[in-house]
Formats: C-alpha cells, structure tokens, sequence
C-alpha cells in the first residue's frame, strides 16, 4: 500500500487537507479535508505502516475497540482507493 | 531604455521600450547594476523552438531544449512573442504584430516571476493589498467582485496604501511572511514601493456588510484558486513551504460588503480586535 506523491498533506491544528500537486499545476478541484482520525491513517500509510499497525495507533489514541477500528480504517483506506490518493495492497 | 530595478530583492535590468512600463518600472529603480536581465525585442522572425514540449496550458507553451522557452499565445490562439530563459537573463521575443505596451507588461510579468521564483521562497496570490498600521491585508475575490472597488475604498476613508492592486508577491524571509511590491499590477497600474509583513487575508464577496475571522482551513480552501501555479516556475517544495507558514501564521477574515464606508469600518473593527489583548 503506498501513497501518491502528487498530493501533499497540509496540517491545519490536528486537521489537515490534501491538495494534488500535478505535473502541471496545483490542481485546486482536488482539495480534502481530513479529519484527526483520517489523517492518523493517511499517515501511517505514508510510513508504510500496516493496517494492523495503524489499528494499533488508532486503539491506543482513541476511546474505540479494535474490531471497530479496524473497520474503520479499512473502509477509509478503501475511500482513499478510491480517489487514487493511495494505491496498491 | 535600459533601467535598473530592485523587485522582491532581486537586481534586475530590464531592457524595455514602451513609455508606460518604463513609468511601472521607474518606482522601483535602484542604483546596483541588474544581475538579471529581461531584454524585450520586437522581431518579425520568432526564434524556433525545440521539439520537446513538457507543459502545455490554455496560454502557454513550455519547451526544453538547451534552454527554457515559453511560447505566449492570444486568447485566440496566435502566437504572442517566445521567452527565451537563460541562467541570469531571458530574452523576449514579440510579435511585431503585438507591438503594445500590454505584450510587454505580460511578457515582463512572466520573466520577472521566473527569476524571482528561481532565487527566493515564494508565491504569488491574485489580490489587492494594503497596508494598515504596519501590517499587510490582502483582499481576495475572484475577478470582478471588487477587490479593487474595496481597496480604493479604504484609500479613501482610512488613507492606507496599496502595495499591489491584482498580483501581490509573498516573500518567506527570516521565517516571516512579507508582502513584496511588484510593477505589475494589472490593468490599474496602482502599485506602490513598500514591503509590509503580511499579517491577513481577507475572503470578499458581495452582500450586506459583516465581517467574521475564518478558520485557517477553511480560508486557505477558498484562498487556493488565488494562488498563481504555475508549475514550470514554482518548485513544489517551497510551494509547499510558503503555503505551510501562511497556515500557521496568517489570519483569514470573510468580508461580505458594499461599496460603502460602513464596509470598510466593518472589516476594520474585525482587524482592530485581533490587536486586542
């Protein structure tokens, strides 16, 4: 699972946004916000951490079973798929 | 005319030939020698350019061969002039055709940044900017929201002084935003020499006056459109850099306003609380 380098993560307090940079330009139509526990995940994938390290992370951080968090992540890393901002297995 | 200036700390010579962007220029003349020279040629033979295009955008054309070029289009299609990027000097070339003083401001403005982008950390942000007890505002609103129609408004009523009426150049030095004059200020030519740390932006739009302060996610996501990204000019990483600092140290306002003074005395009490201990 890797992450695509054409965005860069701008933290903003314990928020951030992801903005695509392109070859040509930065691409303004491609702006996310993450909210604290996004942005814990698209971290460790940026630190090539497994989903069960950032399982890991997220239990100990929050107030939330492993089962669920797990979960969680799996459906955000999917949504991340998804908007090709991560890719790979 | 060949004149010296001083702009966003870099030396330049330019080498220009109408009457007006010799005025531009003038404000910012400086006794040092450019290192960096902008000639400015009108030919009826364009250089020809070499065949790997690497960027292609709706008004320009950039090539490399031993050397950057940038092929400058009209709306309509017809080519413009060609800059030539060299290490410390671009030559350019225009288009007898197009021989005004528009070609020149245009060509200029693109050769300028690229040197200014080559040798310090920066952006540019499309707006009109003043400053107000010391600091640096800059009103920012899509063309034609009246962005311009405001500042002259706080001209009027407050006596500030515009640094920069459509492109303001933000400098990163000393790990401190500034607002850095620039002869090119669209097509009000309203730009005066004065170096202000920047210390807002103001989100404008048209409505009845009311004025909040933003939360800096939230301004930079309308404030993003503004920023120039121009990629063959503008490395990635102090892109990345400049807009990090503007995050973490910038305050964002929305103004929603007329053109009336109570406009501008809404937005400056906003301003004036953040001064409020």
């Amino acid at each position: 699972m890797k992450f695509n380098t054409d965005y860069v993560i701008k933290k903003v307090g314990d928020e951030a946004l992801l903005v695509r940079q392109s070859k040509k330009s930065v691409d303004y139509s491609k702006v996310i916000t993450l909210n604290p526990t996004s942005l814990l995940i698209v971290e460790g994938v940026m630190n090539n951490l497994s989903i069960d390290d950032i399982t890991e992370k997220m239990v100990a951080e929050y107030d939330v079973s492993k089962e669920k968090a797990k979960q969680d992540i799996i459906v955000t890393i999917n949504q991340l798929k998804t908007l090709n901002i991560v890719y790979g297995d | 005319m060949i004149i010296n200036c001083l702009i966003g700390e870099v030396n330049f010579q330019f080498i220009v030939h109408s009457l007006k962007m010799i005025s531009q220029l003038q404000k910012y003349q400086s006794e040092a020698e450019g290192d960096v020279v902008i000639k400015v040629v009108f030919t009826s033979t364009l250089p020809s350019l070499p065949n790997e295009k690497i960027i292609s955008s709706a008004f320009y054309e950039i090539y490399q061969g031993e050397y950057l070029y940038q092929k400058q289009m009209t709306a309509d299609k017809q080519t413009l002039g060609i800059i030539v990027y060299h290490e410390n000097n671009a030559t350019i070339y225009i288009d007898e055709k197009f021989k005004t003083f528009a070609s020149e401001y245009l060509m200029c403005e693109y050769a300028f940044l690229y040197f200014v982008f080559k040798r310090k950390k920066g952006i540019l942000i499309h707006s009109s900017s003043f400053a107000y007890q010391g600091n640096g505002y800059l009103l920012v609103a899509s063309s034609g929201t009246g962005k311009s129609t405001h500042a002259d408004l706080w001209r009027k009523y407050c006596n500030v002084t515009t640094i920069n009426d459509d492109k303001n150049l933000i400098l990163l030095k000393d790990n401190q935003l500034l607002i850095y004059p620039n002869p090119f200020s669209g097509k009000s030519l309203i730009d005066n020499n004065l170096i202000v740390p920047l210390k807002g932006i103001v989100l404008l739009s048209r409505g009845k006056n009311a004025a909040s302060k933003v939360k800096p996610k939230d301004g930079f996501i309308k404030l993003l459109p503004h920023i120039l990204n121009t990629s063959f000019m503008l490395a990635k990483e102090i892109w990345d850099e400049v807009t990090d600092k503007i995050l973490s140290s910038v305050n964002f306002y929305a103004l929603s306003c007329d053109i009336s003074q109570e406009a501008v005395l809404t937005l400056k009490k906003v301003l004036e609380d953040d001064y409020e201990i």
